[in-house]
């Protein structure tokens, strides 16, 4: 290994990244996504998780609704996400709202909660696991917590660099730095950089790749 | 530069500068099938009508030919065809006209197309392969289509169609002018970037190198040729051989039985259903001999064969086709045996190359390049695609890639991750949890470093080894999964160009795929580094001019 002679200095705005235990390249500093990174995956998990609920509470208003566990069709409460999977073998429950529904609806609630907290909670660790490192002669990007993926790619062996924004990303001035080799294999990219920190990513690689170009 | 340089350059003459135009049947020939499926019908349908007549006693519907006698048309009809036949030439003939191909010195360029012109221009250090092939209908003709192979999905440049002299021609002078334009290149790079003391060393470094291998110095410039020697310089596939292992593949002998077993047991269960069952078997016979037909076609009068411009591929047997693949042109090297020709000892070659992966027609280009063959072929035509494959230190590391396995006894700490002289299996399998991970090839599923590329090796039935030169690797990867985590083991890829070649480990212990890793990259990034030294993209000159220099890495 190269020593660490000419690691770049850490940047000043807070770090997200931080070293993880798996990686073959903990020598060195990783800079990582921006913080607002978080807060755009974690908006984007709660909007998941928003899908989520409704989807399954309309879903489980027309299953239970044949059975007539919900009550006389268009009175009483709707599809709650709630209502709980059991409904079906409650069928003779009757009209009235079933002395369960409210205990179900809280449970529910509950569930939903904690499904987000763990939602969230990883949602953030997946951020904080996206680091890169510019080293001597590659870039080197890290990815995912479950999956957990390094990949090194040789600046001299980049056909070329892209740099994209969804509409939320842009609101948060972030922007997703992609970088291209011959191989279609080659998954480097890094998602959450600051726009301006993206740009002058890409123009780094882009100096760099060109003073060591080699052919393909 | 070499004597060989001075004898093929010549200087640029008028007629190199000038457009010169495709063979003048080519409209013909690129529309002829529609005008011979059109009478074809005709024909057809009558002969059909006259058969339908003779054995089976029954007046069939009217044909188009028919119809045209009854309603007195014939005349009319013949006056159309003249009129279309007239268009056809008018429009052949513009076509013709406004089709044209120039190769000059750093460039080839094609021009086509009536109304809406296309222009294609190609720098001809990025020519991967130049291919000749002489189609059916052509060939009746004398005539062949060049194809010019860039990187880049449905880049290639098509010449069609010149006389066969032509095309081969054209075919030479654009890998002549293709060698000149990186020898150029070389040259530039080494006096405009101050690095002119690291490019005269490399080539002092080959020129030692030309001394002390016999095979270098035949062309002692940047453009190394293959060592000549007539036993190297061809290999050819029998024809018997190539039948055998087409019936032999996997999936026919599979479908085949299947197939008979599930027809001979519902005969025995319904003897009627032989009025069913054997009018159901046409269609799978069909296909299978279909697909044997093919790949007999596509195998047929194959040959390798070494020239100065790099390997030429010759196969094909109504359609013949003549591959030329620059030097360095190959990314990786697939070499593999069917669980079926193991008995026969017989191995398969494929390569991944730059370029695209389907053809002008759509179809998947092939990228066999030894159809079948023996150890001794594999080994040939190994050394040509890479000269330094075959050494007295690869050489059995490559053999125990094809055959070999770790011994089935040996204690689980006996491995090493890197491997050693004295051990009898050069490759580094994984130790943990094998039998979880791969329960039939885990004796076989490993790596090797050689000095100038990886080599992967798997399968427990059917076998096959990848050749990746680090050199060509794009870039590496180590990827850790929710379920391998906890098991301690991983992924390794190298990514490579798109291609048949498989170049990943996964279940493998994390242990040794992250130093793997590590190792792997230092290796390409100094390839890379060697290349962009030499400014040259050239696989063998890399390959030699590590081992001249003494590789530092082993």
């Amino acid at each position: 290994m190269t020593p660490a002679t000419d690691a770049p200095q850490p940047p000043e705005r807070p770090e997200v990244a931080r070293p993880a235990p798996h990686g073959p390249f903990d020598d060195r500093a990783w800079h990582g996504a921006s913080p607002r990174y978080l807060t755009v995956v974690r908006l984007g998990e709660a909007g998941w998780l928003l899908i989520a609920l409704v989807l399954t509470a309309v879903g489980l208003h027309f299953a239970l609704d044949p059975l007539g566990v919900l009550g006389p069709r268009g009175a009483g409460h709707h599809g709650d996400d709630a209502a709980g999977g059991q409904g079906g073998s409650d069928a003779a429950a009757g009209y009235a709202a079933p002395w369960f529904a409210w205990p179900l609806v809280i449970v529910g609630a509950a569930l939903a909660l904690y499904c987000l907290a763990v939602l969230l909670w990883l949602a953030a660790r997946r951020a904080r696991a996206i680091g890169y490192q510019l080293r001597d002669d590659d870039l080197v990007v890290r990815r995912g917590v479950m999956v957990r993926r390094t990949v090194a790619v040789p600046y001299g062996r980049m056909q070329l660099v892209d740099t994209s924004q969804g509409p939320i990303m842009r609101r948060f001035d972030l922007a997703t730095l992609t970088l291209r080799t011959a191989s279609a294999g080659t998954d480097a990219s890094i998602p959450g950089l600051p726009s301006d920190e993206a740009l002058r990513v890409r123009d780094e690689l882009a100096r760099r790749a060109e003073r060591r170009r080699a052919g393909l | 530069m070499s004597e060989s340089w001075a004898v093929s350059e010549s200087p640029a003459s008028p007629r190199d500068l000038a457009w010169r135009r495709v063979h003048p049947l080519t409209p013909l020939l690129r529309g002829g099938f529609v005008l011979i499926a059109a009478v074809g019908w005709l024909v057809t349908t009558q002969a059909q009508k006259i058969t339908q007549s003779l054995v089976l006693h029954r007046e069939g519907e009217e044909t188009p030919l028919e119809l045209l006698v009854r309603e007195g048309w014939l005349v009319w009809a013949g006056i159309a065809l003249v009129v279309i036949a007239a268009a056809i030439v008018l429009g052949a003939w513009l076509s013709w006209r406004c089709t044209d191909y120039r190769i000059i010195d750093r460039l080839i360029e094609t021009r086509r197309g009536v109304l809406s012109r296309q222009h294609r221009q190609a720098p001809l250090d990025r020519v991967q392969s130049v291919e000749v092939t002489r189609r059916l209908l052509a060939r009746l003709f004398g005539l062949a289509t060049l194809t010019v192979e860039v990187a880049g999905q449905g880049a290639d440049l098509e010449l069609a169609y010149l006389r066969l002299p032509m095309a081969e021609a054209a075919r030479d002078e654009v890998l002549r002018k293709r060698a000149r334009v990186r020898d150029g290149a070389a040259g530039d790079g080494a006096a405009g970037d101050g690095s002119g003391v690291a490019s005269r060393s490399s080539a002092e470094g080959q020129h030692v190198d030309a001394a002390t291998d016999p095979g270098a110095h035949r062309e002692a410039s940047s453009r190394p040729a293959p060592p000549r020697d007539p036993a190297l310089a061809r290999v050819r596939v029998p024809l018997g051989m190539l039948l055998a292992s087409t019936v032999l593949a996997t999936e026919i002998v599979v479908t085949a039985v299947v197939t008979i077993v599930a027809a001979s047991a519902l005969l025995i269960w319904q003897p009627l259903a032989v009025v069913v069952v054997l009018p159901g078997l046409l269609p799978v016979i069909f296909a299978l001999g279909s697909i044997v037909l093919r790949r007999l076609n596509e195998g047929a009068n194959y040959s390798i064969e070494a020239t100065d411009s790099g390997l030429r591929v010759r196969r094909g047997f109504t359609s013949i086709t003549t591959d030329t693949i620059g030097e360095g042109r190959v990314h990786a090297i697939a070499v593999r045996q069917p669980m079926l020709w193991r008995p026969f000892g017989w191995w398969r070659i494929e390569v991944s190359r730059v370029g695209s992966i389907v053809d002008s027609g759509g179809a998947m280009k092939s990228t066999t390049i030894l159809p079948i063959g023996e150890r001794a072929a594999v080994f040939r035509v190994l050394h040509q695609l890479l000269p330094a494959v075959i050494d007295e230190r690869s050489g059995p590391v490559i053999d125990a890639g094809l055959t070999g396995s770790v011994p089935a006894r040996r204690s689980p700490r006996a491995s090493r991750p890197r491997s050693s002289a004295g051990e009898r299996d050069p490759f580094t399998v994984s130790r943990r949890h094998p039998r979880i991970a791969h329960p039939l090839q885990h004796r076989r599923l490993g790596f090797a470093l050689l000095d100038f590329a990886l080599v992967m090796r798997r399968g427990r039935f059917g076998r096959a080894i990848s050749i990746v030169p680090y050199a060509r690797i794009q870039s590496a990867s180590l990827t850790v999964g929710p379920i391998a985590r906890p098991l301690g083991l991983g992924r390794f890829e190298a990514h490579l160009v798109p291609g048949p070649v498989r170049t990943h480990l996964g279940g493998f212990d994390a242990a040794i795929l992250r130093p793997l890793l590590l190792e792997v990259r230092r290796r390409t990034l100094e390839a890379v580094a060697h290349e962009r030294k030499t400014e040259l993209a050239d696989q063998r000159s890399d390959v030699e001019g590590r081992t001249a220099d003494g590789d530092r890495t082993l």
